[in-house]
């Protein structure tokens, strides 16, 4: 990719028409749909019981109910706003620590770092669950300190791919140019390196919503996640404690666990395609 | 450098980083709300224990002189006692049959993960953009966007409640306690298919991906061209050449994921009730058990970066230009 600002409009035509980016925006967009207007699609609310225990799909209940007498469907619904805004704003959280300890690794190099990197590599080694399951050990969890406990653990990547692309630019001869004329660093950023790095951190930001929502989903089935919020994660927790699996309730599996993949796809989807227009040297033929 | 103070220098980052991972696993079960004791004392403990704990962990001393102390007992493998287990110690807990348990299940699991991924993703590789390709490639995309315990789940839906091929949950059926060690062993193997299917689902995709695009890649340099030229089989390029620069691959690779186990595990063992680490971890974050918390986190971060290290020096023996250029990354 050559070192010139990109034209914005330019890259959303060219990232329509790739198949890949396509696909997973459809996708996004779907769930993103669901998510807005969960509160009149969802018949009744998630939290309610409505009818019997585990009564299998119906014309009344569509995806079922849950072994208290919920409507899966409504839970399913409304599971998309929870997973989603995690998932987001985790993204979001961590995207921007990693950009801006990327950027000032890149930009400020020596000492500062050098410890910056050891502790990427220290953090590389770390069982991301096991920590956070011993953060969730002592605070109550909510839906912000998970937010907060994820961003704290998946900035690397960015961090990493970041300081690389910021190296690069910093070592080009614009920047030196732009320098001898006077220009301080935070122009230098503002102007040459986050333009430039812009694309990169879109992609990184991506994957990091999808790790976001994995991980949201992880915690939410093993019964750590907000109690007072119902996400899919949360739906296949209470499935598993009823033991949906033996009693062949299928309806209480199968959903939820569809949609955290359907997401979870839609956003690789998304960093894929970003990737193949960004760096064309991984376009596949 | 030569190939022993390579590997010296490797041993001497990978110390300083799990001698860091002990130091704030100490500090952070210290920054516990409340009690600065709470993660060696607890009411569920005997009073003769705690005395015991007290005396040996120096639990009225200033915590700088804590942390010394601890880093000592840690040596000598004293990690305190477990709340739950009636004051077992830790490190008895740890290394006993849960640790076999899980070394089996995920071991087996990431063996039998690399070498599908190895062979297939060498072939898929090769024959890029046909049929089998295009499914390999898209079922393994897929695969790994399903979450793990979604895949047991539904694992466990189809061949436990349906078709009732395989146990729900456990690790050893409790009638069998006293039958004998072959009939033992076989209903320990009947405990393990359901595990073992759903870590290598967890494994074998990214393996599988990662092999297929070095494959692809290194199909383009010139050396190929000229191990056809010289008119080479196919055959003899794919299992002469290419098999050694997937298995590179895939060695580093069980290193890099190797924080992945981890999850792999907690998830897997709570899932299906396997009685390993994973499922020690979970209850103990369950019933707030924060000396065996802390101590499998050490393990963990141990393993971890002992698995890095492996790769460093497989890497440095296969690979000589890496001894040059610093290591891998």
């Amino acid at each position: 990719m050559s070192y010139e600002h990109l034209n914005v409009a330019n890259l959303i035509l060219t990232l329509l028409r790739y198949r890949t980016f396509t696909l997973g925006l459809a996708i996004i967009v779907f769930i993103g749909i669901i998510a807005a207007l969960a509160d009149t699609i969802a018949p009744y609310s998630p939290t309610e019981f409505v009818a019997g225990g585990l009564e299998p799909p119906s014309p009344k209940h569509i995806f079922g109910t849950d072994d208290m007498g919920r409507d899966l469907f409504s839970m399913t619904v409304y599971g998309a706003r929870v997973s989603l805004v995690v998932g987001l704003l985790a993204a979001l959280l961590s995207t921007v620590i990693g950009t801006s300890i990327g950027v000032l690794c890149g930009v400020v190099r020596g000492f500062v770092d050098a410890v910056v990197m050891r502790i990427i590599d220290f953090m590389l080694s770390l069982p991301y669950l096991a920590v956070a399951l011993a953060i969730v050990a002592f605070l109550k969890p909510s839906i912000w300190i998970i937010i907060v406990i994820i961003a704290a653990l998946s900035w690397i990547t960015t961090a990493k791919v970041v300081r690389t692309h910021t190296m690069s630019v910093m070592g080009n001869a614009f920047v030196e140019a732009a320098r001898a004329v006077g220009a301080g660093t935070g122009r230098i950023i503002t102007r040459y390196v986050l333009p430039n790095v812009s694309p990169m951190i879109l992609s990184s930001m991506a994957l990091n919503v999808r790790g976001a929502i994995l991980f949201e989903a992880a915690l939410s089935f093993l019964g750590l996640g907000d109690p007072s919020q119902v996400s899919w994660g949360t739906i296949l927790f209470y499935a598993r404690r009823a033991g949906a699996f033996v009693l062949g309730a299928w309806w209480y599996i199968v959903p939820p666990g569809l949609m955290i993949m359907l997401t979870v796809l839609g956003f690789t989807l998304i960093a894929t395609g970003l990737d193949e227009v960004l760096n064309p040297r991984l376009r596949t033929t | 450098m030569s190939l022993a103070r390579f590997i010296a220098k490797k041993f001497f980052e990978s110390a300083i980083t799990v001698f860091i991972g002990v130091t704030v696993a100490f500090f952070l079960f210290r920054l516990l709300p409340g009690d600065p004791t709470a993660a060696f004392l607890d009411i569920r403990l005997s009073p003769e224990a705690k005395l015991k704990l007290i005396e040996e962990f120096g639990l009225n001393k200033p915590l700088w002189e804590q942390y010394f102390v601890f880093l000592a007992n840690l040596l000598k493998g004293n990690l305190g006692l477990s709340f739950v287990y009636q004051g077992t110690p830790v490190t008895k807990l740890i290394f006993g049959p849960k640790l076999v348990n899980t070394v089996v299940l995920m071991g087996l699991g990431m063996f039998i993960s690399a070498l599908i991924a190895t062979f297939l993703g060498l072939i898929v590789g090769w024959n890029r953009g046909s049929k089998l390709d295009r499914i390999t490639t898209s079922v393994s995309y897929m695969a790994t966007s399903a979450p793990i315990f979604w895949i047991g789940l539904l694992i466990l839906l189809i061949f436990a409640g349906y078709l009732k091929l395989i146990p729900a949950s456990g690790t050893v059926s409790v009638e069998l306690i006293e039958a004998d060690p072959l009939t033992r062993l076989a209903d320990y193997l009947w405990h393990l298919v359901g595990p073992l299917i759903v870590i290598v689902i967890y494994f074998l995709p990214s393996y599988l991906l990662y092999v297929r695009n070095t494959v692809v890649g290194i199909l383009g340099e010139d050396f190929i061209m000229v191990l056809k030229a010289k008119g080479l089989k196919d055959r003899a390029i794919l299992f002469g050449h290419l098999l050694r620069f997937a298995m590179l691959t895939v060695v580093t690779l069980l290193a890099l994921q190797s924080p992945l186990l981890v999850s792999g595990a907690i998830i897997t063992e709570t899932v299906f009730g396997w009685n390993g680490i994973g499922l020690l971890l979970y209850n103990s974050v369950l019933k707030s058990d924060y000396p065996v918390i802390q101590g499998i986190f050490i393990l963990t971060i141990v393993v971890v970066v002992v698995a890095n290290l492996l790769a460093d020096i497989i890497h440095a023996l296969i690979d000589p230009r890496i001894r040059f250029e610093g290591g891998r990354r």
